[in-house]
């Protein structure tokens, strides 16, 4: 077991190490360099160089990718050429906000899923699996920014019973806090739900169709009684991959539906920062975005040895 | 964005196609696979149509504002009403279907000629590390989801609808080459292709005659899921207001621009996102039907 | 007489409108074995798992079922109430080890699960569990209650599903095929432990299997079904010695690999009728002496190809059937014969035995008769033997091997799973050494593991050695380069094991012949005549050849797959188990096939099987492999008559064996 953690880190840190190098060349690929982008066409090459000194743009790649690089261990990601701010303060308050919504989206998603998943797969000839099986292909046909928009429309702009936007901290209050979080949570978890179902319910009918389900029936279970006790478990490790998978499609659609409930997470922000041609925040907002999907599938990870007993063995 | 999992981690998770055993009767699957075939196909069918249409005729002129008409409901001059600046609402859902097209077509073409070549190339060499090279940069990829890259590449080339395909394509490659590599990995290890090398049958041969077609069906599945998830990503990225520019018509800056009207005039916001989801529905039905025609266990066998 | 412990009458399963079970009606009392025996697609084992409730959704059951302990119908019970029955009443035990346990789950909890389902305390049945464990003949049942199903081999696990089953006590065992996935050494104890737990005071057996040697040894009573019927039913010893119904008959001639009739060819179901009824059960009594000094002198001294048939053929067949035969069938060659004086005394270095250096050989006696033999065989099979001159003269002078293997080993590394691990050595082959004269017919016998495929497999030049030299036609296939290679495969094709994986799927059975002969720059034209040819040959026609393999039976795609691999004309046939996947009655058509090919193409034919009785039927002479090593080696005779390496002589004495059972029986 320490083997396969040992592993799987190592692999995670090699990844880690290999998208920043595709980070950062992804931002030299700019054509003319970054002052010039920041200061707008109209600057004279006085001032384009001046700043280019001022930020030591002028050094070669490898010095300023390793400075970087040093910079992120050390919670140093750099000063935006455009406002001229430190940028790591302003990562820190938007992830924190991307972060719980993403984390409870994943949680409530995966609280639907798995029983409507399971129940589809068990009812797959009867008309309620025909039923989740339509629900859930129409779900993932909604992007989550325009689930969010029809439950505006629905929950804040008719019913008022939820605020449209703006987003409250905990400390004001849980119950700001939760009725800000309802809408966005709920545009973002139906759609991973309306996903997850699927293949929950082809696990489970995967599954179903295993022989120690039958074992377990011929020595007395029910066939309910074999699927719960036996075949959720196996059934989970799929689901499990496409949990973590689904862990980094989420934390982008975040960054959209931010955009409609004027969250101030981190997708506003690399939004805003793109917009403003701000390069250095939008290099480390994506560094970030990355290594958020990068720990959130190590954390999936540790749960493969739990599920599987065969993976304990692995090396 | 929510989208349609780029690629799902495992062959074995790789959805609806439960096997045969569990799944129920051949002959029910084989009903649904029909319809969702049928079905698929009529919406498929129904955004080509629009796109193909709204080259030779659309109501109005795409870029045709009429100050006066703006925010009109519905009515027999504009059907699906005005936007804000008193444009045709319908012109622009049909002129949207083009660019949701474009970037599938682009994006697919790209992800498919470079990741199945890859996935072949890597499921039949013997050089482990080949493989090993592949999975692991679809591990890397795996990190930059369609729509993080396309971000990206419109913070760095401008946003655009040419650097969201390019960006969409390229976020596409691993699902493919996966795919691809399962795929092959799995003829390779058949005795059928044990026999073909016993035949003095030459890789070249072999990849040819045995492995693109019996992992075409797999590729032809996944490019029809590609799809929908490039019309997602664009989707979003426009809405974003970082993927096609104004005054090219789009259904996602439809929606960005609906946004303020949303208490007033809700249909702005309705019509781009329901041809959205029919598109994205269209292509993942047209891939779960074809999934299951394109499966032998289910052929051939009435 | 006390009531039965299952009635069945008439039961039916139904898919939809197709009746797949049409009614079938029997009764297990107690202190019966009774046995359920037919091929694929029979209805045995649904009906099975009828009987419990655990027909696969979409089929039905109607009929009447009932079972000692559960009042009224079977059938009509709800799955809760189906539930308190099963395990409790009668435990089933299926045929996948593998497969049959939950891989997530401590062994010894799924035992404890049965009996707590069943109303046992839990901390009692964790203890029971591990007796459970011990009673079926776990080694050490502590560490088995504490593994996880991947930790123990296919014969643990099966132990394992028959503690499940037995836990609670039921006094009727249901067994579907629970052997076939099995070892023979390991088949033949868990055969054991079911005969013991059926010998339980007032219990009884319903044992289903496709192997009527299997249903001797363990039953008393059997149904024979065929297509959803059963067609005869009775005692073991009348039904198997005495069948009344042709299909019964059919089976069992065919099944029978050491009667031969007139040609020299197995009986298959179109034979069946010539098939000395009861012949098994009498060669049987009369013991195997008989038979090994009979048996190999007609064979060889007639040359007429009547090998293995032993006393009681010729007896039944009557004079004429062997007059007949001499004369007709004198193309036939003996097989293995050919190397006679070819014999290229191979000293094996790894062998413990040495014995086995020279018995691969065939024997000096049989060299002078052989001589004429192979002068006949030539001679007559005109073209074959014109194509390839090396092998007439060299038969002749008797100097040629067509394969010769000097101390061939193999290690592969099994990938680590990890960047830091580095995978582990696993020895496939260490040392191999044999020689297989041009024109013989070489078994190669072993079980899983043994190593067996992956020497057919370096012999094809399809895997890499490791060590030491394998010359297959002329060329070391051991570091010898892609071309090299290239020219050897035109000499050797391959038949392999799985109907249904060795054919694409997407291409024509005519396509699929013809592939080999794309390597070779024929003609278009040329191809699909060869191709016509070959399919032809196997009995296929050209209409055959347009369509694609899930058309066939498992039977004919084994046929177009022979017929892919005579298509280049080969000389040298490597077969991968080719009929193990095959139903009884299709075993002995695609044996006798093969014995037809290779006799007119004068073919060198390589036959690999776990099956000591195919082999035996088949080949001259035979090696015996286990972990990678030849631990025996010499004629088939020898080897199954005197086995000198214990593991042979446990081998032999595993495999079910119809006569002996009878005899036992009796």
């Amino acid at each position: 077991m320490p083997g396969f953690l040992l592993n799987r880190a190592l692999q995670y840190l090699l990844t880690a190490a290999a998208a920043s190098v595709i980070v950062f060349a992804l931002m030299q690929l700019l054509p003319g360099s970054a002052a010039q982008v920041a200061l707008g066409t109209e600057a004279t090459p006085e001032a384009v160089r001046a700043l280019e000194a001022q930020y030591g743009l002028d050094r070669p790649w490898p010095v300023r990718y390793f400075e970087w690089v040093g910079g992120m261990l050390h919670r140093d990601f750099g000063t935006s050429y455009v406002t001229g701010a430190p940028i790591a303060p302003v990562i820190a308050d938007g992830i924190q906000v991307t972060l719980i919504v993403v984390i409870a989206s994943i949680a409530v998603a995966l609280a639907l899923a798995v029983p409507l998943g399971a129940l589809a797969a068990l009812y797959r000839s009867r008309p309620l699996g025909a039923v989740i099986g339509a629900a859930s292909q129409v779900g993932i046909a909604v992007p989550s920014f325009l689930a969010g928009i029809l439950l505006v429309m629905v929950f804040a702009l008719g019913l008022r019973v939820l605020p449209a936007s703006g987003w409250a901290a905990p400390i004001e209050g849980l119950g700001a806090f939760a009725s800000h979080l309802v809408l966005p949570v709920t545009a973002l978890a139906l759609v991973q739900a309306a996903i997850l179902t699927r293949y929950v319910r082809s696990a489970v009918l995967e599954v179903m169709g295993r022989d120690f389900l039958r074992t377990a029936r011929a020595a007395g279970r029910t066939r309910t009684g074999a699927l719960v006790r036996h075949g959720l478990r196996s059934a989970a490790i799929p689901v499990v991959t496409v949990a973590g998978v689904q862990l980094a499609a989420l934390l982008v659609g975040a960054v959209v539906v931010e955009q409609v409930f004027v969250l101030p997470g981190i997708g506003s922000e690399l939004v805003r920062a793109v917009s403003n041609r701000d390069l250095v925040t939008v290099q480390g907002i994506v560094m970030v975005l990355v290594l958020a999907v990068l720990v959130l599938n190590f954390i999936v990870d540790l749960l493969y040895p739990v599920i599987d007993p065969r993976v304990r063995r692995g090396a | 964005m929510s989208s349609v999992p780029a690629e799902p981690a495992e062959p074995a998770v790789a959805e609806p196609a439960a096997p045969a055993g569990a799944a129920g009767p051949p002959a029910l699957r084989r009903r649904r696979a029909e319809a969702s075939l049928v079905i698929g196909a009529c919406l498929v069918g129904l955004v080509v149509v629009l796109a193909l249409v709204s080259f030779a005729w659309t109501p109005y002129e795409a870029g045709r504002a009429v100050p006066a008409d703006r925010l009109a409901g519905a009515s027999a001059a504009h059907p699906f009403g005005t936007d804000q600046y008193g444009r045709d609402t319908l012109t622009w859902v049909m002129c949207g279907a083009r660019i949701a097209l474009a970037v599938g077509v682009v994006s697919v073409a790209i992800a498919l000629l470079i990741g199945v070549p890859l996935g072949v190339f890597a499921g039949m060499t013997r050089r482990g590390w080949l493989g090993a090279l592949v999975m692991r940069g679809n591990d890397l990829l795996l990190a930059f989801p369609a729509l993080l890259l396309a971000i990206v590449f419109s913070a760095v080339f401008g946003p655009g609808t040419g650097p969201a395909m390019a960006a969409v394509g390229i976020a596409s490659i691993p699902g493919f080459a996966r795919v691809a590599r399962a795929g092959t990995l799995q003829v390779m290890s058949s005795e059928y292709v044990l026999a073909a090398r016993a035949a003095n049958r030459r890789p070249p041969a072999i990849a040819l005659a045995h492995v693109l077609p019996n992992i075409g069906g797999m590729i032809i599945v996944q490019a029809s899921v590609s799809f929908a998830l490039a019309i997602l990503a664009e989707a979003g990225l426009s809405f974003l207001g970082l993927g096609t520019q104004p005054p090219t018509p789009s259904w996602g800056r439809m929606l960005q621009d609906s946004q303020q009207f949303l208490g007033s005039r809700p249909e702005l916001a309705l019509w781009p996102g329901l041809f959205i989801a029919l598109a994205v529905l269209g292509f993942n039905l047209l891939g779960d039907g074809l999934r299951d025609r394109l499966d032998p266990t289910l052929r051939g066998r009435s | 007489m006390s009531a039965p412990l299952l009635r069945v009458a008439s039961l039916r399963v139904h898919a939809g409108p197709a009746e797949l079970v049409r009614g079938v009606s029997f009764a297990v009392a107690p202190g019966e074995r009774v046995g359920l025996i037919g091929e694929s697609g029979s209805g045995k084992s649904l009906t099975a798992a009828a009987l419990m409730g655990l027909l696969p959704e979409g089929l039905r059951a109607t009929g009447d079922v009932e079972l000692a302990g559960v009042r009224g119908n079977v059938l009509t019970r709800g799955e809760r109430e189906l539930a308190r029955v099963r395990g409790r009443a009668a435990g089933m035990v299926f045929q996948e080890p593998m497969s049959a346990l939950d891989p997530l789950m401590r062994v010894g909890a799924q035992i404890a699960e049965a009996l707590v389902l069943h109303g046992a305390q839990r901390a009692a049945a964790r203890a029971r569990a591990v007796e459970a464990l011990a009673e079926v003949g776990l080694p050490d049942p502590a560490a088995a209650a504490a593994a996880y199903p991947h930790q123990l081999s296919g014969g643990q696990r099966q132990r394992v599903v028959l503690a499940i089953a037995l836990a609670n006590e039921p006094r009727l065992l249901i067994c579907d095929e629970p052997t076939t996935a099995l070892d023979v050494t390991v088949q033949a104890q868990v055969l054991e432990l079911i005969r013991t737990a059926a010998a339980r005071p007032g219990s009884g057996l319903l044992f289903i299997t496709h192997d009527l040697a299997v249903v001797a040894e363990v039953c008393t009573r059997v149904l024979v079904m065929h297509a959803g019927e059963v067609v005869e039913e009775g005692p073991v010893g009348r039904v198997l010695t005495a069948p009344a119904h042709p299909y019964t008959r059919g089976l069992l001639a065919a099944s029978d690999l050491r009667a031969v009739d007139e040609r020299g060819r197995l009986f298959t179901m179109a034979t069946a009728p010539a098939y000395p009824a009861g012949g098994a059960a009498a060669g049987g009594a009369e013991g195997t002496a008989a038979r090994c000094g009979g048996g190999a002198a007609t064979g060889d001294a007639g040359g007429t190809g009547v090998r293995g048939g032993g006393p009681e053929t010729a007896q039944e067949a009557g004079p004429e059937a062997v007059h007949e035969a001499g004369t007709e069938a004198a193309p036939a060659p003996v097989p293995g014969a050919v190397a006679g004086p070819a014999s290229v005394p191979s000293a094996q270095p790894t062998t413990e035995q040495s014995t086995g250096s020279s018995s691969v050989l065939a024997s000096e006696l049989a060299s002078g008769t052989v001589a004429g033999t192979v002068a006949g065989t030539a001679a007559e099979t005109g073209p074959a033997a014109q194509d390839s001159p090396a092998r007439t003269s060299g038969a002749g002078e008797g100097t040629v091997a067509a394969i010769e293997v000097r101390g061939l080993a193999k290690a592969y590394r099994r990938t680590g799973r990890g960047i830091l691990s580095r995978g582990s050595e696993v020895t496939a082959l260490a040392g191999v050494s044999f020689c297989v004269a041009a024109g013989a017919r070489f078994g190669i016998v072993g079980e899983s593991g043994s190593g067996k495929s992956t020497l057919l497999r370096i012999l094809a030049g399809l895997e890499p050695a490791s060590g030491g030299t394998a010359t297959v036609s002329g060329v070391d296939v051991v570091g010898a380069g892609e071309p090299a290679l290239r020219r050897m495969r035109e000499d050797v094709q391959v038949v392999f094991q799985d109907p249904f994986a060795s054919l694409d799927p997407r291409m024509r059975a005519a396509d699929i012949v013809a592939e080999p002969l794309l390597a070779q720059g024929l003609s278009t034209a040329e191809r699909r005549e060869r191709a016509a040819r070959a399919l032809s040959d196997v009995g296929l026609s050209a209409a055959d050849g347009q369509r694609y393999p899930h058309q066939f039976s498992g039977g004919q795609r084994q046929r177009i797959s022979i017929a892919r691999a005579l298509a280049v004309r080969p000389r040298i046939l490597l077969a991968d188990e080719p009929v193990s996947a095959l139903d009884v009655s299709v075993r002995a058509q695609v044996l006798n096939l093969l014995t037809d090919l290779a006799d007119r193409y004068g073919l060198t034919l390589v036959f690999i099987s776990h099956d000591l009785g195919v082999v035996r039927h088949l080949c001259r002479d035979v090696i015996v492999m286990q972990g990678g090593r030849i631990v025996e080696a010499g004629t088939v005779d020898d080897v199954y008559e005197r086995p000198q390496h214990p593991y042979t002589a446990g081998l032999v004495a595993a495999t079910p064996d119809l006569a002996r059972a009878l005899a036992r029986t009796r």
